[in-house]
């Protein structure tokens, strides 16, 4: 592989973190060697009630890692939270999934040949979403947790992708 | 508070067929990933093992980029 390839993860949704998490693996994200974007209201959604699952420790891996994991600002999340000051019992659906449509859109901005690796819990809509806009496709490219884990065990950088799953499973069983 | 999910859709979503959205969709509620992972449990069911490709674009892009970062340390 060439030694100059750019990319940088987008976490689109809230899956990835937790399950991660929960499992504590969340440092598996760093091992690429690349930026990690996430967008504020899936960082929101991810961790609003510090006694959800997974949520403390998302937050202190994000101020940990503060160089590396970078959030992204959106139209979206700020316009959600000024709502709330009017409503504050509010809940909105799919904040998480348009903030990081918009992200895409308007808040990463590509270098050159650079990539972006779109990280998902499921990837169908988001390829909906890619297949609309062909542009995005070419430098866009969407991974689902499984995939992103997969490409991590076949490089030895982790035992087992199963492990991962069976720890987030039992994150699930400690918790209910 | 977490609004309890219909088994049928808990089992559909652990097999991969449908999705979380799918499931908002259904249900007309906001429904976090983590709530979902504990009604699953309770159900004993699994996640989903969501893929695409092991030979993907991105799949192979994630093994070049951590075989690179084993190397860079």
């Amino acid at each position: 592989m060439s030694d100059d390839l750019t990319a940088r993860i987008i976490v689109m949704d809230t899956g990835p973190l937790i399950t991660l998490s929960v499992a504590d693996c969340l440092d598996y994200l760093l091992y690429p060697g690349v930026p990690v974007y996430v967008p504020d209201a899936v960082l929101y959604e991810a961790t609003q009630d510090s006694a959800a699952l997974g949520a403390a420790g998302i937050l202190e891996w994000v101020q940990l890692h503060s160089e590396r994991v970078h959030t992204i600002s959106t139209e979206t999340f700020f316009n959600y939270v000024q709502s709330r000051a009017a409503s504050p019992g509010r809940r909105e659906r799919d904040l998480g999934e348009r903030a990081a449509i918009e992200a895409i859109h308007d808040g990463i901005h590509l270098a050159g040949d650079e990539r972006a690796i779109l990280m998902t819990e499921d990837d169908r809509v988001l390829r909906q979403v890619l297949v609309l806009e062909a542009e995005l496709t070419a430098r866009m490219i969407p991974i689902t947790t499984r995939d992103f884990l997969e490409g991590m065990e076949a490089a030895h950088r982790i035992n087992s992708v199963e492990e991962v799953y069976l720890r987030a499973e039992d994150a699930g069983r400690m918790a209910s | 508070m977490s609004i309890e999910i219909e088994l049928g859709l808990l089992e559909a979503y652990s097999r991969g067929e449908i999705s979380r959205r799918d499931i908002q969709d259904c249900i007309n509620e906001p429904v976090s990933f983590g709530d979902l992972l504990m009604q699953l449990h309770a159900h004993g069911l699994k996640l989903p093992r969501v893929a695409s490709d092991p030979n993907s674009q991105g799949v192979r892009l994630i093994r070049q980029l951590a075989e690179r970062g084993a190397r860079v340390g």
